[in-house]
């Protein structure tokens, strides 16, 4: 299973949803392409084994609309309790982990 | 010790009245173990002044005690307070920069993007007081989503994020508005309802 230091091998601001959002860099979208494109079809949720880790221990700040880009856009191929059992995330902050939470329990906006 | 007792008041309580008791027994020459002594004061009047002294004791550290314990819970209330009253000064400022953007309150590419920075930078102090605060402020998980509500549905806005100058300033955001005055609502209850 890979682990990702997100704040050292991405970026420490998780802020802007795409191009369009704040200043157009370290977007949802390509964090999502990076590293969890190997989950974006039907097969890859069949099995509920861990698939990646994210470590948030460098991250500052995670934004709604990256949360909702990046994770809940898998929503329409599972439910919050099986994406937290295959993507996992470590040393991570309660308010952020509502955050990322909520976003899964709403769905993917767009 | 004085954090001990604040946090076990009773068992305190319970202990100096035993100590109390055992004293009072000895001191009439009667064994605290035979039960039926206490009710019999046998020559209480030999014995009066040592009494009254040490009672006057107990009730001066049972006054003393108590109000340790009542400073601390007033002290702790009030940074209760202070701290959700921050928490809504927050909310308020977050409220009165997305109601310049509902209100169009600019002119250009240049002020929008202002606006929304603001926006932006202006809950992250929201999300700091709770982080900080999470266990003192004592929110429950509901509570806890109700005040993250409102820029879920701000940051998620296709209209309020993205969409540029010319086109937002003939959009009518009139629903979004009604939505969004709903979920401000219900965060800012949550800080009054804690506060009263």
């Amino acid at each position: 299973m890979e682990k990702i230091d997100v704040g050292e091998e991405f970026y420490y601001r998780l802020a802007n949803r795409n191009n369009l959002q704040g200043n157009g860099k370290h977007t949802a979208e390509s964090f999502r392409k990076k590293y969890l494109q190997a989950l974006d079809n039907e097969e890859a949720w069949e099995e509920e084994l861990s698939y990646i880790t994210f470590d948030f221990k460098n991250v500052k700040r995670i934004g709604p609309s990256f949360a909702n880009e990046a994770f809940a856009y898998f929503m329409k191929y599972t439910d919050p309790e099986t994406f937290l059992k295959k993507v996992v995330f470590i040393n991570i902050d309660e308010v952020d982990k509502k955050i990322i939470r909520k976003e899964l329990d709403s769905g993917y906006k767009r | 010790m004085t954090k001990f007792i604040i946090n076990n008041k009773r068992i305190f309580y319970f202990i100096a009245i035993i100590i109390f008791l055992v004293y009072l027994s000895f001191s009439l020459y009667i064994y605290p173990w035979q039960f039926k002594h206490y009710f019999l004061l046998v020559d209480f009047r030999n014995y009066y002044s040592i009494i009254t002294g040490i009672t006057g004791i107990f009730i001066g550290l049972f006054y003393y005690f108590h109000r340790l314990y009542t400073d601390h819970k007033n002290t702790r209330n009030s940074i209760f307070r202070q701290r959700l009253s921050l928490l809504l000064d927050e909310l308020n400022t977050f409220d009165s920069y997305v109601d310049k953007f509902f209100n169009k309150d600019f002119s250009n590419q240049k002020e929008l993007d202002a606006i929304r920075n603001k926006i932006a930078r202006s809950f992250e102090l929201v999300e700091i007081i709770l982080k900080e605060n999470l266990t003192a402020l004592d929110l429950t998980g509901k509570e806890i989503d109700s005040i993250l509500e409102p820029n879920s549905f701000i940051d998620n806005s296709t209209y309020i994020t993205e969409v540029v100058f010319p086109e937002l300033i003939f959009a009518d955001l009139s629903d979004i508005k009604d939505a969004y005055i709903e979920k401000i609502k219900d965060a800012k209850r949550v800080c009054i309802i804690k506060t009263i």
